[in-house]
Parts: C-alpha cells; sequence; structure tokens
C-alpha cells in the first residue's frame, strides 16, 4: 500500500489558531452607548453578533469580559434558548438553539428583561381559559393529595 | 376557495408555541440579515403569511444546488420556510413522474397565473433551437418561456441560472445562457454560487413571504442584504492580510497559522457572498477557514477567469493596481464594515415597508 497512507499528516494547532478579528471593541463600545441609551431614552438594542465576523475566540473573550450575573434562564421553546445576564445589569446574552442544540444565533440584548422571557399575551389568555375548565363544577376531579 | 393557512397557523400546528414563533422570527430575521430591531416587524408578517405557489425549474445544472437546499440541517429555520411554500413542481423531488409530473405543473400554473414564484436553477441551452436539453420532449427555452408568462417573479438559484455557469464555459458547446438573456418582463432576483447557500436560497422566500416582494438588488441583480459585501470584508483572516502576513504556499508555516490566503489565489476581495458568515455544513466553516481560498463561484464568469491559485495581484481580474486600491479602500474601513451594513440593511428595509 502506497500513496497518501505515506503521508504524514499532522494538523498543528497553537495560539495563532484562536485568532481574533478585532470587533470586539466596536462591540463593546456599541454596547457602552446601547446601555446609556436604555437609561436616558428607554430605548431597547439586539445586537446579532452573526451579523459581523466574530470568532470563537472573541466571544469567548466578550463572555469573559461581561462575567456573569444574577439571572440565568433556559427557555424551551422550539429547542432551547439560553438566557444570562452579564455582571453589567441591563447586558443580556441570549443564545437561540435549534432542537438539535445547534446554535441559531447568539444575540446581545441590551434591555430590562429580554422579550422572549415576558410571557406572549395571547397565552394568558389560553392559560386563564384552561384554568377555566380546571376550576369548572363539572371538570374530572383528580387526586391531588 | 379553502383559505390557506398562514405560516403561524402551519408553525402552531407542529407544536411550535408563541415564543418558539418568536424565536423562529428572531433566527427569520438573522437568516435574511435584517437588523434584529425588525423582528417584531417580522413576526407580524410572517403571522399572516400564505402559502406561495412555486415552480422549480431545473434546466442546464449539476443538481448541486438542489442537493444544497435539501441537504441542509434539519429541524432548521430554512426547513420550515421551504415547507411552508407549496413546491407544485420540481422534477427531482416530486412524487409524480412522466404525464403526471407536467400536468402539476399546468395545474399550478392555471390556478396561480400570475402570482407563482418560478425558481430555476441551471442554464439554458440556445444553440440549435435548444435541442441539447429538453424535458419531457420540451426544450428548456420554451419551458423557461412558457412557465415564466405567469410567474410573479423569478428566482434564478444557482450560477448557471445567474450567469450561464460551467455549462457557459469557452467554448460553450451548447449556446448556454442565464436566465435574464431570455426573460425580459419579470423581476429576477439572482442567487448565485456553485452552489449557492441553503440559507440564502430560503432567506429571498423569507423575504418574499414576509414583505410580499424581492428584496432589494445590486447591479447584478443579487440580494444585497447577502450579497452587499466581499467574502474579504468579512473574512476571520483579513486582520492578516492587512498586516501583509500571507501563505505562500499551502503547507508552509503560514498556511499552518492560518494567515491570509490571497496569494494562493483566494478571490475573496472582488468576490461578493455570504459564506463567511453564514457558512457551510450546518455553520460548520467555510473553504477559506478549511484552508482553500475563495475561488469566486458566485460571480459571472469565474470559471474563464484563469486559474483559481492566481493571485488576483497577477491581472487576471484585472488591474493589479485596481485591485490594490479596492483592498485598501476595504482596510481603510476595516471592521466597521460589518457593523455599518447593518444600518443600511435596516434602512433598506424600512424604505420597502414604506
Amino acid at each position: 500500500m502506497s500513496g497518501l497512507n505515506a503521508i504524514p499528516v499532522r494538523v498543528e494547532t497553537g495560539p495563532e489558531d484562536n485568532h481574533r478579528t478585532e470587533n470586539l471593541k466596536p462591540v463593546l463600545l456599541q454596547i457602552e452607548n446601547a446601555l446609556r441609551e436604555l437609561i436616558e431614552h428607554a430605548t431597547e438594542t439586539v445586537i446579532d453578533l452573526a451579523a459581523m465576523p466574530f470568532s470563537a475566540q472573541d466571544e469567548d473573550d466578550l463572555r469573559k469580559l461581561l462575567g456573569g450575573g444574577e439571572v440565568s434562564a433556559t427557555i424551551d421553546a422550539f429547542g432551547p434558548t439560553l438566557v444570562e445576564e452579564t455582571a453589567y445589569p441591563g447586558v443580556w446574552l441570549v443564545e437561540h438553539q435549534d432542537a438539535e442544540r445547534r446554535r441559531l444565533t447568539l444575540h446581545l440584548e441590551i434591555t430590562r428583561i429580554p422579550k422572549l422571557l415576558v410571557t406572549p399575551r395571547d397565552d394568558l389568555a389560553d392559560g386563564l381559559a384552561a384554568l377555566h375548565g380546571l376550576n369548572a363544577p363539572d371538570a374530572p376531579s383528580e387526586d391531588v393529595q | 376557495m379553502k383559505q390557506e393557512k398562514t405560516l403561524a397557523e402551519r408553525l402552531r400546528e407542529r407544536g411550535v408555541s408563541r415564543r418558539g414563533f418568536m424565536k423562529f422570527c428572531a433566527a427569520t430575521a438573522s437568516m435574511m440579515a435584517l437588523p434584529p430591531m425588525m423582528i417584531p416587524r417580522v413576526a407580524a408578517a410572517l403571522q399572516q403569511a400564505r402559502r406561495p405557489s412555486v415552480i422549480w425549474l431545473s434546466f442546464q445544472e449539476c443538481t448541486g444546488c438542489t442537493e444544497s437546499l435539501t441537504r441542509s440541517h434539519a429541524p432548521t429555520i430554512e426547513g420550515l420556510i421551504f415547507d411552508h411554500i407549496s413546491l407544485d413542481y420540481h422534477h427531482t423531488l416530486q412524487a409524480a413522474a412522466g404525464d403526471g409530473a407536467e400536468h402539476a405543473r399546468d395545474e399550478a400554473m392555471q390556478e396561480n397565473w400570475g402570482k407563482y414564484l418560478l425558481v430555476v436553477d441551471g442554464s439554458i441551452p440556445m444553440k440549435d433551437d435548444g435541442i441539447y436539453s429538453t424535458i419531457a420532449g420540451t426544450t428548456n427555452l420554451a419551458m423557461l418561456k412558457d412557465v415564466a408568462a405567469g410567474a410573479a417573479a423569478i428566482i434564478s438559484v444557482g450560477t448557471c441560472a445567474a450567469y450561464g455557469g460551467l455549462p457557459m464555459a469557452r467554448p460553450n458547446p451548447t449556446g448556454a445562457v442565464p436566465v435574464s438573456e431570455i426573460v425580459k418582463d419579470k423581476p429576477i432576483v439572482n442567487v448565485p454560487g456553485c452552489p449557492p447557500i441553503p440559507i440564502v436560497i430560503s432567506g429571498v422566500l423569507a423575504h418574499f413571504l414576509t414583505f410580499g416582494r424581492l428584496p432589494e438588488l445590486d447591479a447584478l441583480n443579487r440580494p444585497k442584504v447577502f450579497f452587499g459585501q466581499s467574502i474579504h470584508d468579512r473574512c476571520y483572516r483579513r486582520p492578516f492580510y492587512e498586516r501583509g502576513q500571507f501563505a505562500e504556499t499551502f503547507d508552509d508555516e503560514g498556511a499552518r497559522k492560518g494567515w491570509c490566503l490571497f496569494k494562493l489565489g483566494c478571490k475573496g476581495p472582488i468576490t461578493y457572498n455570504a459564506c463567511a458568515t453564514a457558512k457551510w455544513n450546518e455553520g460548520t466553516s467555510f473553504p477559506i477557514e478549511a484552508g482553500h481560498g475563495c475561488i469566486g463561484c458566485s460571480e459571472p464568469g469565474f470559471w474563464d477567469k484563469g486559474g483559481f491559485y492566481d493571485a488576483l495581484s497577477k491581472g487576471t481580474y484585472g488591474s493589479a493596481e485596481g485591485i490594490a486600491v479596492a483592498a485598501g479602500v476595504g482596510a481603510a474601513i476595516g471592521v466597521a464594515a460589518a457593523l455599518g451594513s447593518r444600518s443600511r440593511q435596516a434602512k433598506a428595509d424600512r424604505k420597502e415597508e414604506v
């Protein structure tokens, strides 16, 4: 047997592989401006990190710089969505994943609460109708002890 | 006539909750390269979007474009968009064959005359009255003219339909031409690429569903949201270019360290596409990330412009001076380009909504 198997292939990895795109600083400045807008004018901002060159290393750096805050939540809707408030109140990382846990989008939301955490108004009505059915006199009773 | 279900209703039937729908809209907006603040508007429009009839004609092609779309990972946003359309004719995907298939096309055309979307992949042979490619005894030329007459708009998918592609490469034995050479009286959007990125194909469909019209196009009739910036503008290796760090061969130190592939023939600076951000293979990477330069497959005539491994500075694609100036200007605007494009896209879309 000769040919390809005879060629020693070695994939090198090193610090240079963890490249940075130089977009971290502009993003941090954008976050600062957005937070100021939120405080002064109640204007919410969403930054789509997929919209620009932003490497895994950049993301890692960003997460380290922003740190972790008091709130984290998982929403299970059309696959998981991971919501984390950073150490900077009002600055949230929202990662949408599909049912197989592959990332759909990664958003930075500068807001008091990400919209996806708020119960949809129509769901309230559906929930009320369901509860009403549960409390109806003729509803089938179940042992809840 | 029975009212077709809206996209929101279809998703609800599939067990997607309201939060799930909002998430779907967020991902769709991202797919369409719209700014995130457009998500509520996308949601409002998709909530009401009805099912459009789509007729897909495949001419002189390799089926790579269909493979690209159908082999996207599932369940996906593009999959859900693709499921929502009524794909009434696609001779690779449909169950019907022979007369039944052609009858389905006729029926869809009659029922949706003036409203259906026509998707074309593949170029059209013109030589000898177009006899080099026929379907059910009809030349591609005649079929295109017939179906295009009743279409609301045409999406030319892949470089062959958009610009002639490989069938048109010299010496072009079949006299291949793109769709736009034949159809002159319909809106045409080109989604070039060999193959095109699946998310770009479905992004155009999503835009049509959302806004009821085609997206804003560039001078080559490509959607600006996906083709507004060069591969070079969005390439993660660009800092190496700006620092003058280039791989000189495919196995030197520069190649191993992931330096810029410009000298190895990368056509990123003159190629406009979304590969660097949308990526391929379930978002894994794109050719440059795999260590190979961009071959410029979404640009007209890429197949006849010299070697894939010839550096642009050799001048095959234009003067080296011109390319240097273009790249220099690109370097000057630097990373701000990506952020700036968002506001341009936002403006473009706001304009469409007026």
